[in-house]
């Protein structure tokens, strides 16, 4: 559902429809500027613009609900979710007066203040503390100081689609329908994600953000499911750049530009040149025309790249283009080898920086 | 046509022109609820079988303090 509209609808809730009952069995809170939370407690995927929290006076959360996936931001907002979330939270609270919940420890707590450049460009002026501001200027400080871990930070979301996992929505965690990397590990429609890990998940909010914070060099994870009444854990081996998501939703474009588009070689092009079947061997399908005016490559559409700075195969990815993306500081020069014609060759590419959160960084 | 009945016609006329301008320019609620802020006085909410949504954590933590509620909280980027 559309965010704005199902943000309305929550608020909006009638206080005795089955939902404004369930809600007033909450303390309700709105908060529409980040400006003195705990950004260290609240730690989400900052391009939602409405993500929820269930937790406790003494700030022990108990769920999270929101995210989303490239495609749309509503794709997993939905009224009957959220009941289910509110519902699952009731019964955590309880479970917690109960001392039936280890208490979690308090993360180190983190102000927007904190961030130099949002301090500067955005409190300091009295501007509105967006969320998506947030995840931005963190980003833009990291990059300055040169840590920047671009596959967790600029894809802090990866999307469960990429493993076949395509839930029921209305369902919260009730699995819908499965291929790929999911059917594979034996994983149905019907069944219930109630693990990742071995940490209990309770809604997809919760579930996306620790798939999230895996570390982007794992390969398989382990989701537990319920099915039948019984649970049961299933391996579940990760594809190549199951991190990757498209992030034109998001305020930045992955740096550093190379001003050219390639298509990795179908398998048996790369057998016919002996290149690695895992090999990120791709041919030139476009130049940029500003690549060529900035003198940043001599690149054709045809060529066929091979390596990059000797490295023919990368864990990471197969697309040579993000294998520089992430690699390469803008600016940088990288030797590339190629063929042309046939012909190997090798080239200097020089990168460059255009932009970032969708404007120049000084 | 007598000019008292046209004044009356043109009054009508412009009554409806100002009651739509009204209608046209007043937010819906899903507009209020998307351009921020929703919080209202107790009593307002309870006059209206509205839900009362705080607008500060802090408030909603001392909330939960004193109720012994747990919290259901919202971040909605503006707008």
């Amino acid at each position: 559902m559309n965010g704005r509209k199902f943000d309305a609808q929550v608020v909006f809730t009638p206080k005795n429809s089955p939902r404004g009952q369930l809600m007033q069995q909450y303390v309700l809170a709105r908060i529409v500027n980040m400006a003195g939370i705990d950004i260290g407690l609240f730690d989400y995927d900052r391009h939602n613009s409405i993500y929820f929290f269930v937790l406790n006076a003494d700030e022990q959360i108990y769920l999270r609900y929101g995210g989303r996936d490239a495609e749309d931001a509503g794709t997993y907002l939905d009224l009957s979710s959220i009941e289910l979330a509110m519902r699952r939270g009731l019964k955590q609270h309880e479970l917690f007066k109960a001392g039936k919940l280890p208490k979690q420890p308090h993360p180190a707590p983190m102000f927007p203040q904190e961030i130099v450049s949002l301090k500067r460009e955005i409190i300091d002026r009295n501007r509105c503390v967006e969320c998506h501001l947030i995840g931005d200027y963190i980003a833009q400080d990291q990059e300055k100081a040169g840590a920047l871990d671009k596959i967790k930070t600029l894809w802090p979301s990866p999307d469960l689609k990429t493993l076949g996992i395509h839930l029921d929505a209305p369902k919260g965690l009730v699995v819908g329908k499965t291929e790929g990397a999911a059917a594979l590990a034996g994983m149905r429609a019907g069944d219930l994600i109630t693990a990742f890990n071995q940490s209990p998940v309770l809604t997809f909010g919760d579930l996306q953000y620790r798939y999230g914070k895996l570390s982007r060099n794992a390969s398989a994870i382990k989701l537990t499911v319920e099915r039948g009444g019984n649970e049961r854990t299933l391996t579940l081996k990760l594809p190549i750049e199951w991190w990757y998501t498209d992030t034109s939703f998001r305020f930045w474009t992955v740096e550093p530009l190379v001003y050219f588009t390639s298509k990795p070689l179908a398998p048996d092009r790369k057998r016919k040149f002996g290149f690695e079947a895992n090999g990120f061997a791709s041919e030139v399908t476009g130049v940029d025309p500003l690549g060529k005016s900035l003198k940043l490559h001599t690149l054709r559409p045809g060529d066929i790249i091979y390596a990059v700075e000797g490295m023919a195969t990368s864990k990471l990815t197969r697309n040579i283009e993000l294998y520089i993306k992430l690699t390469t500081r803008a600016g940088e020069r990288v030797k590339l080898k190629l063929l042309r014609d046939g012909r190997p060759m090798e080239m200097t590419l020089k990168t460059y920086r255009q932009y970032f959160r969708k404007r120049r960084m000084e | 046509m007598t000019q008292g009945k046209l004044n009356t016609i043109k009054l009508f006329m412009l009554g409806i022109v100002v009651w739509s301008a009204a209608i046209f320019i007043s937010p819906t609620s899903e507009h209020r609820a998307a351009a921020g802020p929703v919080t209202q006085q107790p009593e307002a909410a309870q006059a209206n079988d509205r839900l009362i949504w705080l607008d500060n954590y802090e408030a909603a933590l001392n909330e939960a303090r004193a109720t012994g509620k747990p919290i259901f909280l919202e971040f909605r980027c503006w707008p």
